[in-house]
């Protein structure tokens, strides 16, 4: 791992719904250029976490972008620091068309990395070619690409990216992994929720496994991979 | 033929005006999730406002100023109150936006009187503008309609062509998404909130002068405005649209039907029903007399029919 400072550092994170307790302590970091990959079972806490980052949910602990303190800002701010989300349901605008979303995705203080709408419709044709259809007819996988575009809209630093390939077909699987890579090369780190573990483990640079609503493991794909106790503990069905 | 013509207008600058209100009480609930019971009470206080600064200055002066004043101070009841109680969940909410109500009405009472205010139609709309067969169709009226119209040509325009208007629509949907997507959606709400209750404070100020300004009128709007969203479907803009029209028009039809609903049925060809057993007083009443009660009877019939209103998407 690079010894930059982090641009992510979580440390000793809780979050909740309502009453019930669901983040117990996750401490976690994402440097400059890197794809981090959250695994984990169903239930763990790891779409939590993200929405912990955003500050959708309540939250306590420390959570620092570019070393700014952000537990006491609002989803807004955080998107205007500089971190980009994408949901596990993609959270398409039904009633809005394709150009209308991503439109949605700039913001006033939208930084350089920002993709441009020809941008977007250069690298997905397809898009272009519904940029007036109401975005909640597309098919699973142009969904996910809009809402990752439109995530990109806003030219973040960081984007939490939850469970991206759920429900896709392998070679869409396929191109949600190289939009995700380029991505990175462009300078844009990724903090990547997944299940299907052969992809994210090909494709990340840091490894954190949870459970339970903690980190358990903190390493590379190699590590891991050798790791037969936490695979079997935390990740085998 | 003439008579009808001018009762349908008259019903559809009515259901118009019923549309001022219903567009943002369903907006905000479209958006907010708050089913606010106070909505007609700035409907009340656009009136009183308008009242007011008549006696000041003019008519117009109301007009502009009464509306925004009714919309900030929705917005600072959104901001400092329902905010707050929102944390607490929707019970909480509807008690709050129940208790404005009654506080707006008892504050109207304090200040201007138990007694109907003499808010007048301005003298420069004061006059006929036409006569067909012998009716009058008075100035005002054509300028309640042209409000009504420019406003819901105003709000379609806001809502389908500018961004704030797209983040509306988005906020229907995922409101956290956008929030997380760097929109202000806190603020966007507020100003919804003071959006709506603008609308309801405009309809007060070209409906005050025309209809009575007195401290019951929210009460008598807010039941039928209720009926309005509810009979439209919980959410659609159209729907209240829809449901204004149908209530605003039926309702003024009846009121100036002569005779009773034996004569009705027999002027529509129909065979008069036999008036005798328990229910042949029926068949005596006449239909203006009914005219208050038929938006209920109607909202009963769809919600056993149809629970989720003519173009509503939820049930509850």
């Amino acid at each position: 791992m690079s010894d930059s400072a982090p641009l992510l550092s979580v440390r000793d994170v809780h979050a909740y719904y309502g009453l019930s307790h669901v983040l117990h302590g996750v401490d976690l970091d994402v440097r400059e250029g890197q794809i981090v990959a959250l695994l984990g079972r169903n239930g763990v806490g790891r779409s939590t976490l993200c929405k912990a980052i955003m500050a959708i949910v309540e939250r306590e602990g420390s959570i620092r972008i570019k070393g700014q303190e952000t537990s006491q800002m609002m989803p807004h701010q955080m998107a205007r620091l500089g971190v980009g989300y994408v949901p596990e349901d993609r959270a398409i605008f039904p009633g809005l068309t394709v150009e209308q979303n991503l439109i949605l995705g700039q913001h006033a203080n939208a930084g350089p990395k920002s993709w441009t709408l020809d941008k977007v419709y250069s690298q997905f044709p397809s898009l272009e070619r519904r940029r007036d259809t109401d975005a909640d007819v597309l098919s699973g996988g142009e969904k996910q690409m809009l809402a990752m575009c439109r995530a990109l809209m806003s030219g973040p630093d960081l984007i939490l990216v939850d469970e991206p390939t759920e429900g896709l077909a392998p070679l869409i699987v396929e191109q949600v992994a190289e939009l995700l890579a380029e991505i990175t090369r462009s300078g844009v780190s990724v903090l990547l929720i997944e299940q299907k573990l052969t992809m994210a483990m090909r494709i990340a640079d840091h490894v954190y496994v949870m459970g339970h609503g903690r980190t358990v493991f903190s390493g590379s794909p190699e590590e891991l991979r050798i790791d037969h106790d936490t695979c079997k503990a935390w990740l085998e069905v | 033929m003439d008579t009808f013509i001018f009762v349908l207008v008259n019903g559809l600058l009515y259901g118009m005006l019923l549309f001022m209100l219903s567009s943002g009480l369903t907006l905000i609930f479209s958006l907010m999730g708050v089913l606010n019971f106070a909505h007609a009470s700035f409907y009340m206080l656009g009136a009183y406002f308008a009242y007011q600064l008549a006696s000041f200055g003019s008519f117009w002066l109301g007009l502009i100023l009464a509306p925004l004043l009714v919309g900030c101070l929705g917005a600072a009841i959104e901001r400092f109150g329902l905010r707050i109680v929102h944390k607490h969940g929707h019970v909480a909410e509807l008690l709050f936006t129940f208790g404005l109500a009654y506080l707006i009405e008892e504050l109207v009472r304090l200040i201007w009187g138990r007694q109907p205010v003499p808010y007048r139609i301005p003298e420069s709309l004061d006059f006929t503008l036409f006569s067909v067969s012998g009716i009058d169709y008075s100035a005002y009226r054509a300028f309640m309609l042209l409000i009504a119209v420019a406003m819901f040509i105003s709000v379609l325009l806001l809502l389908k062509r500018t961004r704030v208007g797209l983040m509306v629509q988005a906020a229907l949907s995922h409101p956290d998404v956008l929030w997380a997507m760097g929109h202000n959606v806190p603020r966007l709400f507020m100003l919804v909130f003071g959006g709506g209750v603008a609308l309801a404070g405009l309809a007060g100020v070209i409906g005050g002068n025309y209809l009575v300004t007195e401290p019951g009128m929210a009460q008598q709007m807010g039941t039928i405005l209720f009926v309005i969203v509810v009979f439209g479907g919980l959410g659609s803009l159209l729907g209240a649209f829809l449901a204004s029209l149908i209530i605003g028009i039926t309702q003024t039809l009846m009121v100036t039907m002569d005779g009773t609903l034996t004569d009705l049925i027999t002027s529509l060809g129909g065979a008069a029903p036999h008036a005798t057993g328990m229910f042949r007083e029926i068949w005596t009443i006449a239909p203006a007399n009914l005219a208050p009660v038929f938006p209920y009877l109607l909202l009963v019939i769809l919600l056993i029919v149809r629970p989720r209103g003519l173009l509503g998407t939820r049930e509850s």
